[in-house]
């Protein structure tokens, strides 16, 4: 009991998992988002909306500008043009959305919750404040590290703090301590999770791909998000990992409520496991909605094929569809 | 039978003609430094001369060198490659042992010293190689931290220690402020500078950090010149006031140290004393690093070498993290140049060349990055070498009264480098120790461990 209490302060506040709204509410807002590289244009006025507890899946051919979209949604990238929200608890925070923007500021905490324009943020921030985490294409791990501190890196800024900006941590307080062992507690259940608890001393490099892919989700997770960014997490796996990768991604989300935003080639995992779809070619969504709808269009199956609308039918019909 | 003599016909053909480059390259390299010979002759007029028979000799001897290492030691090499893939036992057990062992050693050193080599030859002994030797060991594990940790190659670390050693040296002899208040003092005044270089170069990487650096460091060297009213400028700082022994100075009068405690005058008790505040000083070092890295800012020293993009994926502040390994790793530095000053009593600017800095980072990159025993034992052989060089005065013999051992020093270290490159590439220690475990501690293999690109 006094252990719990101990360990109160870290896991709610400020320094825990934010406050998160109900299942069904805006949690992401994309507006008119727009990036460009020199007179590419890679995303044009791309707006869209990700729900708190759905899995939102970002789909479209190679080049289409899906990656972009991530990495202006994290911050690696500062969009051209455009307003991405993002909503901590009540979506009543939605109101001021107007007001924060004009007032020239990244955020703002109400008594409801919070609202950040991510747009305005460093991407670290994305993280540490909004907390939106992401993993990459190609895996991004710490390969000389081992797999638990791979974990304890993830929950940095916690430790951080607990650590009094490393004055205290230095003459090793108790309470440092303690934050430490509540960190590699978490650490241990997340390894459990992915199946890769027997293994957590080696180093990250020394695993081979499939797991490298799931350690790193469960890095992500570390980090306490609202939102968990996967690009292309079924990249490079063999159906029996890609199943296992679905199963845990669902177990997220409905074991924590967790909103995913997905980047995926794989139509197997998109059809199998996302709420909602959205359809981008050439930097410009062509198709929004839940995976039945989308998966009929005529737009996507032309974007996919690579053909001319109008042509859709001709080739179905070729190709035997 | 007759397919493997073919195959060792086109292997002596490949050695030879590998021999024939080898020889070519230094005969290039040999002919402005060896083939020519500026002479003043009795006029005081410079005449050039040539020495034809010593360049033959020299390349002669490169060609038979490497056609002898590619016919006989190469593939004896390879072959010890292919069966030493397991660390014997005993080496895990000298492992164990070893660190407890220096650190006895180290601590009993002078003591040792002097009951082997008396109150006259242990000052040589205590100055020149455990005072010397401990500054680097200090300026080693300082710049770890930097370029070993975080991953940052910087080149102008011996920026930090002049900082340190000015900062000393301008405020005892101005303010007569004590060793002991202006050492934390130093350290600070280096870490402000570490900061303020690091703020424009946190966003360079790799080899344009370098550059910065190592231009940084020219930089406080050359204002360290010019800056004549304040520094002095080329003639140095000298009567820099020694620090005393709680108060007690170690000098001949009736209150100094030897008369105070009944002892007869010997400066063997300054060495010694200053022995042991470096030795403090580096293991204040040495455990402040091995505290740092069990913390979060340690971690994310390593995350940030290991991957950048990754560490702000996860929400850490890259540019505070560098800072931090900048401004602690200068501190450090700081700390080794007041120290300097105080020990010499005289600095001038001759101290602070690139040398300086291009020896440290020689040390740590020999030594292991990230290793703290590695970058000790690297110090002790570059640094103890240098000093053993002066000791060798049987080559005299050998070669001739003219000759002059610490001439070749250069030559020697650059030698010694190439042979430990060859043979550990990723220096003496290279294998990387968990900062955290939940069963057992394992050893990670070097291959997997970043180096770091800025």
């Amino acid at each position: 009991m006094s252990t719990s209490n101990a360990m109160g302060p870290l896991s709610d506040g400020v320094v825990g998992a934010p406050k998160t709204g109900a299942k069904g509410d805006t949690l992401l807002r994309v507006e008119h988002l727009t990036m460009r590289f020199g007179g590419l244009i890679a995303v044009d006025k791309l707006s869209f909306q990700a729900r708190q507890g759905d899995i939102t899946a970002l789909i479209g051919p190679n080049g289409a500008g899906k990656t972009t979209v991530f990495n202006c949604i994290t911050g690696f990238y500062k969009p051209s043009e455009g307003r991405i929200g993002l909503a901590h608890g009540l979506p009543t925070v939605w109101d001021d959305i107007d007001a924060l923007t004009d007032s020239g500021h990244r955020s703002m905490t109400t008594a409801e919750g919070a609202l950040y324009l991510l747009e305005r943020m460093p991407d670290y921030q994305v993280t540490q404040l909004a907390r939106v985490a992401r993993t990459f294409q190609n895996i991004r791990l710490f390969p000389g590290m081992t797999l638990l501190e791979n974990l304890l890196v993830a929950q940095h800024n916690k430790l951080m703090l607990a650590s009094g900006y490393t004055l205290l941590g230095v003459f090793g307080v108790p309470s440092y301590r303690r934050a430490e062992r509540y960190s590699i507690d978490k650490a241990r259940q997340w390894l459990d999770r992915v199946g890769l608890l027997h293994r957590a001393d080696d180093p990250a490099g020394d695993l081979p791909y499939g797991d490298q892919r799931r350690l790193e989700i469960a890095r992500a997770m570390c980090t306490d998000p609202v939102l968990l960014c996967l690009d292309e997490p079924a990249a490079g796996l063999n159906p029996r990992e890609s199943a296992d990768l679905n199963e845990l991604l669902l177990s997220i989300r409905d074991d924590f409520g967790m909103s995913i935003l997905l980047i995926e080639h794989d139509m197997s995992v998109v059809m199998e496991i996302s709420d909602h779809v959205i359809v981008l070619d050439y930097g410009v969504k062509i198709s929004d909605g839940a995976p039945e709808e989308v998966r009929n269009d005529p737009k996507v199956i032309a974007a996919y094929l690579g053909v001319q609308d109008d042509e859709v039918e001709k080739v179905e019909a070729e190709v035997g569809l | 039978m007759k397919q493997e003599t073919t195959v060792k016909g086109s292997n002596a053909l490949a050695a030879v003609r590998d021999a024939a480059i080898s020889a070519l390259i230094s005969l290039g390299l040999f002919l402005p430094l060896v083939g020519f010979e500026t002479i003043v002759n009795i006029r005081n007029e410079l005449t050039l001369d040539t020495r034809w028979p010593l360049l033959f000799t020299m390349v002669a001897l490169v060609f038979v060198g490497r056609l002898a290492y590619s016919l006989f030691a190469a593939p004896r090499l390879a072959q010890r490659k292919q069966h030493a893939a397991a660390a014997p036992a005993w080496l895990g057990t000298i492992g164990k042992w070893f660190v407890p062992f220096a650190i006895g050693f180290v601590i009993v050193y002078p003591v040792l010293v002097l009951s082997t080599a008396g109150f006259g030859g242990a000052l040589k002994w205590v100055d020149n190689f455990g005072i010397q030797i401990l500054i680097y060991v200090m300026l080693g594990w300082g710049l770890n931290i930097v370029v070993g940790l975080a991953g940052l190659l910087d080149l102008g670390y011996v920026a930090f220690y002049a900082v340190g050693a000015y900062s000393y040296a301008l405020l005892a002899k101005e303010f007569g402020f004590s060793f002991w208040l202006l050492l934390p003092l130093a350290g600070i005044m280096a870490s402000f500078w570490g900061v303020l270089l690091g703020f424009p170069v946190l966003r360079l990487r790799g080899d344009y950090l370098a550059i910065v650096t190592l231009a940084f460091g020219e930089i406080i060297r050359v204002v360290l010149i010019n800056w004549v009213d304040f520094t002095n400028g080329y003639a140095g700082i000298s009567g820099i006031p020694r620090p005393t022994f709680f108060g007690i100075p170690f000098t001949a009068g009736d209150d100094g140290f030897a008369a105070t405690f009944g002892l007869e005058f010997s400066p063997i008790y300054r060495t010694i004393f200053l022995y042991y505040v470096i030795l403090a000083l580096a293991f204040l070092t040495a455990f402040v690093t091995v505290r740092l890295r069990r913390l979060p800012v340690g971690r994310a020293w390593e995350a940030l070498r290991e991957d950048e993009v990754a560490c702000r994926s996860l929400g850490v502040n890259t540019t505070n993290t560098k800072l931090t390994a900048f401004s602690i790793g200068a501190m450090f530095g700081g700390f080794a140049g007041s120290f300097f000053a105080a020990r010499q009593g005289f600095i001038s600017p001759e101290s602070f060349t690139f040398i300086e800095s291009a020896t440290i980072v020689a040390i740590v990159v020999l030594g292991g990055m990230g290793s703290q025993i590695g970058v000790a034992v690297a110090a002790v052989v570059m640094i103890g070498g240098t000093e053993i060089m002066r000791e060798l005065n049987f080559l005299r013999q050998i070669f001739g009264e003219s000759f002059d051992p610490t001439q070749y020093r250069m030559l020697i270290f650059g030698f010694a480098m190439v042979v430990i490159m060859v043979f550990r590439p990723r220096g003496f220690v290279s294998t990387r120790q968990p900062t955290v475990f939940l069963k057992e501690r394992k050893t990670i293999s070097s291959d997997l461990v970043g180096e770091g690109h800025g």
